[in-house]
């Protein structure tokens, strides 16, 4: 009876591990991720008995068209770096790889720093510098739609002045050179190797051709936002259609490339991240930053497109002592000591390289950017599921911004994708089931939103699992698409399933969550981060007055 | 195979059934609680502990069931055989006479005469069998056993005049009461000879002698009678 009752116990056990054998995890970077099937049972179990609340949603029928402007946030969101007391104080428009709070991303900062102790003067009243941190897309923006009137704007490359003058912003070129960089691609340096030799040389069109044939996985930045994410999207153009990079041609071979392509990253930081991961083995990076990067060691630059050398704009209300007061600055950056802090900290190498000649005029580069914005994901469309806290700590200010940040950056939305809306305090809500955002769901989603009450806990993963299971039901009418998760909350989860619980699934299904948060505690901040990494998304960490940048470069991005 | 074997492996199959019952009626807390690996996990191995256990004491009960035939018959046969033993023992009247003769002296004519009447009657059944053997006798087939009887009874009384003696010994009070049994036995005989006469009349003029149709239906009767004279 004894051996029976052993061989049964045997049996049982070798069966069951024959049967837990074949599940294998879908996340490669997430160790206990479930497979995708598993994944999905767990979840429909979970949504179960969670048991959202279907709200009716209302029509918007005065739903009003924002403008742009509506979706910018107040330009005292991006950091003024450096403050100047001068009478004649300037302000200068620069962006992160010289404008940072720390060496060695601070040499405008330095050098501004330096400037203003020198006391120079115009006409008696003492001269300074103010350096506002904002990247060259953001300012194009800023000042295009936003009334942004710096008076000097430093972009990376000649693309931006290019673009502001196309825009009808007329510039005045203080120089065209200031501290020299150039935008490249990052080989790791197994893949260049492999890529050299089937390949030869390191070019964009070299490289778009390893990724069509899955020798690479390469990825670039916003090229809304990014200098270097719009010079390789401009390159990959010209590489498509060299005639004409905007025609036809080359816009369908963009969109054959962005089918298998990974979605453009949020910030280099992300590329880094997924790098090191091993999610992408090719991406975009400036030299300067490149060269700083100890953890980028086992990577091999090769530099493309344009030049980098960060040229310095005046515009028509900089003028009389203001542009005095510019001129001395510029000149001063353009000294032997100012130029030996750049070259010190990663600038003014590859002197050698010349820009390629896209034969593309300022408005070239705006329409490249529509087209990128129109066909980034292939023919892909996006089915995004927005996960809105109206947890108690949202009231007030809190649930206004996020209303207002939803309502005004709902216009960077394209038609041609998804969207569904999810509300969660102690329970959760489903606000707008999923459907195209054509008019009507505009309508819909606008109504929503405005809706949203607050009160009660907050049952975040709740929320997210549901969230995630509409994506799954909406992804059976549209198999193709890309789906992502937007979690917009103010605080951690303090009602329903943990974090740790629904990592696996999160894992398993892989669908990229954003999380953004604002005004956060680090350790709400944490869970969040967590959440968006799980499956290498982005947390945005913003208070409610940028809140509505944060979500307009998000769907610049993603939608 | 022991019972108490097979009741321990029918409760193990169902602690096992109620198991996988319980595991898929929370299935949805088991996922929750522990994941969807845990669930599968469990309820793989309720099902396979539930079906190799129901495997196991099905095959359990099957050989207890036959080993239990297999005993019980072969009880039934060793009974049989016993009584097959005592049957013929009691039935061996020629041994027990023989027996007798030899230890009691005194019985030595009765003795004889007895193993006279079942030597005859062993005649008159065999020449029965061989009648019926070599000519048609269907309409008699009810009659075969006539002769079996009678044999029967023959030796009953032979037996009962054996137990007479070993109860009475010789004596006025023996020799009364075995005379009416051996009267008994001259009738049966007597009808017996007389049947087997028409049968063998009947079996040489078959369908033209009604008389002995009669005649032997009439020394059948005689026989049935002293049947029951023997048994009574």
């Amino acid at each position: 009876m004894k051996k029976v009752i052993n061989g049964v116990i045997s049996l049982a056990l070798a069966v069951s591990l024959t049967a837990c054998s074949g599940v294998k995890t879908g996340n490669s970077t997430l160790d206990n991720a479930l497979s995708y099937d598993d994944a999905v049972s767990e979840l429909d179990t979970f949504v179960k008995d969670i048991n959202p609340t279907t709200v009716s949603p209302r029509l918007d029928v005065d739903m009003s068209e924002a403008s742009v402007a509506d979706s910018l946030a107040d330009i005292d969101t991006f950091e003024m770096v450096l403050t100047g007391s001068g009478n004649i104080n300037i302000e200068i428009a620069a962006p992160s790889e010289f404008s940072g709070s720390s060496y060695p991303d601070e040499w405008l900062v330095a050098v501004g720093q330096n400037f203003n102790k020198e006391g120079y003067t115009i006409n008696g009243q003492s001269v300074s510098v103010s350096i506002r941190k904002i990247s060259s897309g953001e300012t194009l923006t800023y000042i295009t739609e936003g009334g942004y009137k710096p008076d000097v704007y430093i972009p990376s490359n000649y693309m931006w002045g290019d673009m502001l003058n196309a825009s009808g912003v007329n510039t005045t070129l203080l120089a065209d050179r200031l501290a020299g960089n150039t935008a490249g691609i990052l080989l790791s340096k197994d893949v260049y190797d492999t890529y050299s030799e089937k390949y030869g040389e390191v070019t964009v069109d070299g490289v778009l051709q390893a990724a069509i044939e899955g020798d690479l996985v390469f990825a670039y930045t916003n090229p809304y936002t990014s200098a270097t994410g719009m010079n390789i999207l401009c390159s990959m153009l010209h590489s498509f259609d060299s005639a004409d990079p905007l025609s036809e041609n080359a816009v369908s071979k963009l969109v054959e490339y962005q089918n298998n392509a990974p979605t453009a990253a949020y910030t280099t930081s992300i590329l880094k991240a997924s790098a090191e991961k091993g999610i992408i083995n090719a991406m975009v990076m400036e030299k300067q930053t490149y060269i700083n990067s100890a953890d980028l060691k086992n990577y091999v630059y090769t530099p493309a497109g344009v030049r980098h050398d960060h040229p310095a704009y005046a515009f028509s209300w900089t003028e009389g002592d203001r542009l005095e007061a510019a001129k001395m600055f510029i000149e001063y950056c353009l000294t032997d000591e100012a130029q030996k802090m750049a070259t010190d900290r990663g600038f003014n190498l590859d002197d050698d390289y010349v820009s390629e000649d896209y034969g593309m005029t300022g408005s070239d580069y705006l329409s490249a950017q529509k087209v990128w914005k129109t066909n980034k994901n292939g023919s892909r469309p996006t089915i995004a599921v927005f996960v809105t806290d109206i947890s108690g700590s949202m009231n007030g200010t809190r649930i206004t911004s996020l209303k207002d940040s939803l309502l005004n950056t709902m216009q960077y939305i394209d038609s041609s994708n998804y969207v569904g809306l999810v509300s969660y305090s102690d329970d959760v809500y489903i606000n707008l089931p999923v459907a195209q955002f054509d008019n009507t769901q505009r309508a819909y989603f606008s109504g929503a939103v405005k809706d949203l009450t607050v009160g009660g806990q907050t049952a975040t993963y709740d929320a997210v699992l549901v969230g995630l299971q509409m994506l799954l039901d909406a992804k059976e009418d549209v198999p193709d698409a890309n789906c992502m998760l937007f979690v917009l909350s103010d605080g951690a989860q303090n009602a329903g399933y943990s974090l740790n619980r629904i990592t696996p699934i999160v894992g398993g299904l892989g669908i990229s969550v954003y999380t953004i948060g604002y005004e956060m505690s680090d350790s709400d901040k944490d869970q969040l981060k967590s959440l968006s990494e799980i499956n290498e998304a982005v947390c945005i960490d913003a208070d409610s007055e940028d809140i509505v940048n944060e979500l307009r470069n998000l769907f610049n991005v993603n939608m | 195979m022991k019972k108490v074997n097979i009741i321990k492996m029918a409760a193990i199959m169902i602690a096992a059934l109620a198991a996988t019952i319980a595991v898929f009626y929370y299935r949805s807390k088991i996922i929750i609680n522990a994941g969807i690996t845990v669930f599968r996990t469990l309820s793989i191995i309720c099902l396979a502990i539930s079906i190799i256990s129901a495997v196991v004491c099905i095959s359990m009960i099957i050989r207890y069931r036959a080993k239990e035939s297999a005993r019980l018959k072969k009880l039934a046969a060793e009974e049989a055989a016993r009584q097959e033993e005592i049957r013929k023992k009691k039935e061996d009247v020629r041994g027990l006479i023989r027996d007798l003769m030899n230890e009691e002296s005194g019985f030595v004519p009765t003795g004889t005469a007895l193993l006279h009447d079942m030597d005859q009657i062993d005649e008159y059944v065999e020449r029965n069998e061989k009648l019926f053997e070599f000519n048609d006798m269907s309409e008699f087939t009810n009659m075969k056993e006539i002769m079996g009887s009678v044999k029967s009874a023959v030796y009953h009384n032979c037996r009962s005049i054996v137990n007479l003696y070993v109860a009475l010994e010789s004596g006025d009070e023996f020799s009364s009461e075995s005379q009416i049994i051996l009267d008994n036995n001259k009738e049966l005989m007597n009808n017996s000879k007389e049947f087997l006469l028409q049968m063998a009349r009947y079996t040489n003029e078959q369908n033209e002698d009604t008389d002995a149709v009669t005649m032997i239906q009439g020394y059948a009767d005689a026989i049935g009678m002293s049947l029951k004279h023997s048994y009574n």
